[in-house]
């Protein structure tokens, strides 16, 4: 479920990106309301699949506990995304594709916003298997520092891009 | 952090890119089929053509390669089920999805772009989706070994 989660996360921003590169206002809706569907129907039981599963997972181990610093981390980590999701991106995508099929000049600049905000989340999703691989506990300071820099220089990354992409004119309209 | 744990991040995230990213694509292809719109579904044969050779064969290649640093790390047996199986599964999957099938999606993407729907190019579309489909499913049973290692 986590694969389906994350992996599929990162396709949608690539198929976003690509419809966004096309400068093809009909591709971007159309792209959008796939996105709305596919997040509703995909993501969000494949992200409740995923935590549920590892509920089951821990009280199955006799070695794991819900106290756990990095079960700990996972839950906080989990939640912020989740609700990012089910609170912002999810509705956010629909608005932006009504916004671009009716040719709005906000489509392109909030097309823009909703790609780093979920690449943003993709971030978070990484820290969640990086988390769940090392499993390290809160004395881990090297481990954190990796898990820091890792995803800093990732945040940063992204919003370089986002400033890029609104600081280009918009692409002319395919006909 | 202990290098197998690094190789095990970077093969699981690997992984997560290619198999969940090609679970999703097989949605994209189904919605852009039922749309009927024969621009979508150009679309989705030139995005796949793009995103094959650019994101899952790197990303394929990078499973193979913490694959096989995990197995030294970690001291397994490559006489062990799970591994050459994962292997021979692996290396089945990769050649017809990167020899064959992103390639035919970029030129029936391109074919449609430029020729227009038809049945012929449609029923191509279709058994091209059915083949990504069963690699998929192939992927899937990869992990099912990876995660339960029957035989260990």
């Amino acid at each position: 479920m986590a694969i389906i989660w994350i992996g599929g996360g990162l396709m949608m921003q690539l198929f976003a990106v690509r419809a966004t590169m096309l400068g093809d206002p009909a591709r971007v809706a159309a792209v959008g309301e796939d996105i709305e569907f596919i997040a509703l129907r995909t993501f969000l039981p494949a992200s409740l699949l995923a935590f549920l599963t590892g509920v089951l997972m821990v009280l199955d181990a006799d070695f794991y506990g819900f106290g756990d610093d990095w079960i700990v981390i996972a839950l906080v980590l989990y939640a912020t995304t989740f609700l990012a999701g089910l609170l912002f991106l999810g509705p956010e995508s629909g608005r932006v594709g009504k916004l671009t099929e009716a040719g709005s000049p906000e489509a392109g600049p909030r097309t823009q916003r909703l790609i780093m905000m979920s690449r943003l989340d993709l971030v978070l999703l990484f820290l969640i298997v990086y988390d769940m691989t090392v499993k390290p506990d809160f004395g881990d300071a090297g481990s954190y520092l990796w898990a820091v820099v890792g995803a800093l220089v990732a945040a940063a990354l992204i919003f370089w891009r986002y400033r890029v992409a609104l600081s280009r004119p918009a692409p002319a309209a395919a006909t | 952090m202990t290098s197998y744990e690094l190789w095990l991040f970077l093969h699981i995230s690997a992984a997560m890119v290619w198999i969940g990213g090609a679970t999703v694509a097989q949605i994209f292809g189904i919605l852009a089929q039922r749309s009927g719109d024969p621009a979508q579904s150009a679309a989705f044969g030139r995005s796949m053509g793009f995103i094959g050779p650019k994101i899952f064969a790197p990303a394929a290649i990078a499973v193979l390669i913490t694959g096989v640093l995990l197995t030294e790390d970690g001291n397994w047996e490559w006489s062990e089920t799970f591994i050459w199986l994962g292997i021979v599964l692996w290396a089945a999957v990769a050649f017809v999805a990167f020899a064959f099938l992103t390639r035919a999606m970029g030129r029936v993407g391109a074919r449609l772009a430029a020729k227009g729907p038809s049945p012929e190019l449609g029923a191509e579309v279709k058994k091209l989706v059915l083949l990504g489909r069963v690699l998929v499913l192939l992927l899937f049973v990869v992990v099912f070994l990876m995660v339960v290692k029957p035989g260990t």
